[in-house]
């Protein structure tokens, strides 16, 4: 244990004196704190609404003095708009001419009071109109619920980034032999590299949260999420290491990889449900969607679960694949 | 061999790179005593760095024996390595850690008793720069650096590869001076080098390493005796001119021209000289130390 933590401390040691490794420590946090102040603006900038297609001329064209429209045919529709990732506030007409505004629930209270203001103001114009309002049942806004989520698996990503840099480093300074003349073992070496790849996403999670200002986020779910993630990402360290004799070709390696995340992740956000079983195959899929539900609180204990062991057991299917590429990388 | 314990023990011992009958060490067999300086000498691509990575554990063994400190390096145990120092040629420190975060994390690394970094890197005279990042060090700083790694674990076993490799004399002179040192505490060295000179001033035993084979193994001084020529060096004045010739001791010819020489004439010096290792190498070998 003496050995795995004098290698963990070297790591951070030597990762917190290199600019580029300094930065990918950071960059998380740095985006996190853009995200903060970008949430609320994003939410400010202009009015959008999804109107039914059967409502009053009259109407339509009061909301356009407002804002964006987007015409839709009836309330599953409208629901459906309401639910994407931006602000829209959804607006039907029903049979007995009144309004019911559509909402998912995390807008800002001055964005549904605008839908009635509108509406209030067409009565004053003559055309009375009862107005209800009807909560899709979200609690928290999509940007956070996407932002955070793509964060945190950015976090996660970067820490195997940082095993994968510091094994280069290994290599370039051939350290790796003269810690082969030691009585450590290579087990020890390789959980002594991993540690800094489930520590840093584990305080940069925490920070996120944090710094977003997530209270109602299940924080043991975000961190079993986290821990099973970071197991990709330290594999996938590991190989960037073993496969890339310098830093830039570190870099290109991870710039690959950045594509299967990329892939997974959108993917999981905005392919439709059914069309999913496509991405089963990706392990960063499993984290993506977990993390994205446990962001917005749509998931139980057992999916966590369901989740987890998909994402180790797809992971222990890649790391058989490169064991011997890896094991032969470290000597 | 110089008797007693045996550290190292090597028998018929062959290796390729490309596990084929393309040896780049075939037949090598040697031993060394506990307390013993065992020089390793040959010129680049010999086999001396193969030979010293398969005793230490770098390189498989892949046909014939091994022993160190006892242990068959086939089943050795890491352990092993609590008692085994190694110098590297090229000096592989973190850049980024100073010197003395260097032999601290290499000192966490061993299960045995180890020295005070400081103490080290005042031995090898980087006292001064022990907060600097190796980094910032120069070449022959860091070579000390590596040195002086290699004693944190007190090993009783010490494998130098060219220890004193691009170093001025007066630093030269202070690693020598701390080999001799662990030698009189009963440390074993196995000493790779091209340098003879080094060799011969610290080696007790040393062997010839020509294109992966042994050509021969004894101590310098008995190497000189059996291969070298006894020579002298003669400066005199004859006829009023001054005159340079070298004569062999043992020629009987040559002896009597060196009588001769100083009957008659006014013999300004006179110098013996004794071949070189260096030159005996040339001879057994036939190849150049490059």
């Amino acid at each position: 244990m003496r050995r795995l933590l004098s290698i963990f401390r070297r790591d951070v040691k030597s990762s917190v004196r290199e600019f580029l490794l300094l930065y990918i420590i950071l960059a998380p946090i740095v985006v996190t704190i853009g995200l903060r102040f970008f949430i609320p603006s994003v939410n400010a900038i202009s009015l959008q609404f999804a109107l039914d297609k059967g409502m009053e001329e009259a109407a339509v064209q009061e909301f356009e003095k407002y804002g964006r429209t987007e015409l839709l045919d009836g309330r599953t529709a409208l629901e459906n708009r309401v639910n994407k990732v931006d602000d829209i506030i959804g607006v039907l007409q029903k049979e007995d001419g009144g309004y019911v505004v559509i909402t998912q629930g995390n807008e800002k209270e001055s964005a549904k009071l605008m839908a009635y203001q509108i509406l209030s103001g067409m009565k004053s114009q003559g055309a009375e109109r009862a107005v209800t309002f009807s909560d899709i049942g979200a609690k928290i806004s999509s940007v956070a619920v996407y932002g955070a989520s793509s964060v945190i698996l950015m976090a996660i990503l970067l820490g195997g980034m940082v095993i994968g840099l510091n094994i280069i480093e290994e290599k370039e300074d051939m350290t790796i032999s003269a810690l082969s003349v030691t009585p450590m073992r290579r087990l020890e070496f390789i959980a002594g590299k991993s540690i800094v790849g489930f520590v840093l996403p584990v305080i940069e999670v925490l920070a996120v949260i944090w710094i977003l200002g997530l209270r109602d986020v299940n924080v043991g779910m975000v961190l079993v999420m986290t821990l099973s993630s970071s197991i990709i990402a330290v594999i996938f360290g590991f190989l960037m290491g073993v496969l890339s004799s310098n830093q830039i070709t570190g870099i290109a390696n991870m710039k690959f990889l950045l594509i299967f995340v990329s892939a997974s992740y959108i993917g999981a956000a905005v392919l439709p449900a059914d069309k999913h079983i496509f991405l089963y195959w990706s392990p960063l899929y499993w984290s993506s969607i977990g993390l994205i539900r446990v962001i917005a609180n749509t998931i139980t204990w057992a999916q966590i679960v369901q989740y987890t062991v998909w994402i180790i057991a797809l992971t222990g299917l890649v790391f058989l694949l490169f064991k011997g590429k890896i094991q032969k990388g470290l000597t | 061999m110089t008797g007693g314990i045996e550290m190292i023990k090597v028998r018929d011992l062959y290796h390729s790179y490309n596990n084929n009958e393309q040896y780049a060490v075939k037949n090598v067999s040697f031993e060394i005593a506990k307390g013993e300086i065992f020089g390793f000498l040959g010129p680049s691509g010999a086999g001396k760095s193969t030979t010293q990575k398969i005793l230490i554990g770098l390189l498989p063994l892949q046909k014939g024996n091994v022993t160190v400190d006892g242990a068959d390096v086939r089943k050795s145990s890491r352990e092993l390595f609590d008692s085994i120092g190694v110098s590297f040629e090229r000096p592989n420190v973190y850049k980024k850690l100073t010197g003395v975060e260097n032999l601290k994390f290499y000192s966490e690394m061993f299960g045995v008793p180890t020295e005070d970094p400081l103490k080290l890197l005042k031995m090898v005279g980087l006292e001064d720069a022990a907060h600097k990042k190796a980094g910032e060090y120069s070449k022959g700083m860091l070579q000390r650096l590596v040195f002086a790694r290699s004693m944190i674990n007190n090993p009783k076993i010490w494998f130098l590869d060219e220890p004193t490799s691009g170093l001025d004399p007066n630093t030269t002179s202070m690693i020598k001076s701390i080999i001799r040192e662990k030698q009189k505490q009963g440390t074993t060295i196995f000493l790779t080098t091209h340098n003879m000179h080094i060799a011969e001033e610290l080696c007790d035993r040393v062997a010839f390493i020509t294109n992966g084979e042994i050509s021969a193994i004894d101590s310098p001084r008995s190497l000189k005796l059996s291969f070298g020529e006894r020579l002298v060096a003669v400066e005199y004045i004859e006829d009023g001119k001054s005159k340079k010739e070298t004569l062999s001791m043992v020629d009987a010819g040559q002896k009597q021209r060196l009588n001769d020489l100083i009957t008659r004439c006014k013999v300004e010096t006179m110098h013996t000289q004794e071949a070189t290792l260096e030159e005996i190498f040339i001879k057994i070998t036939g190849k150049e130390l490059k």
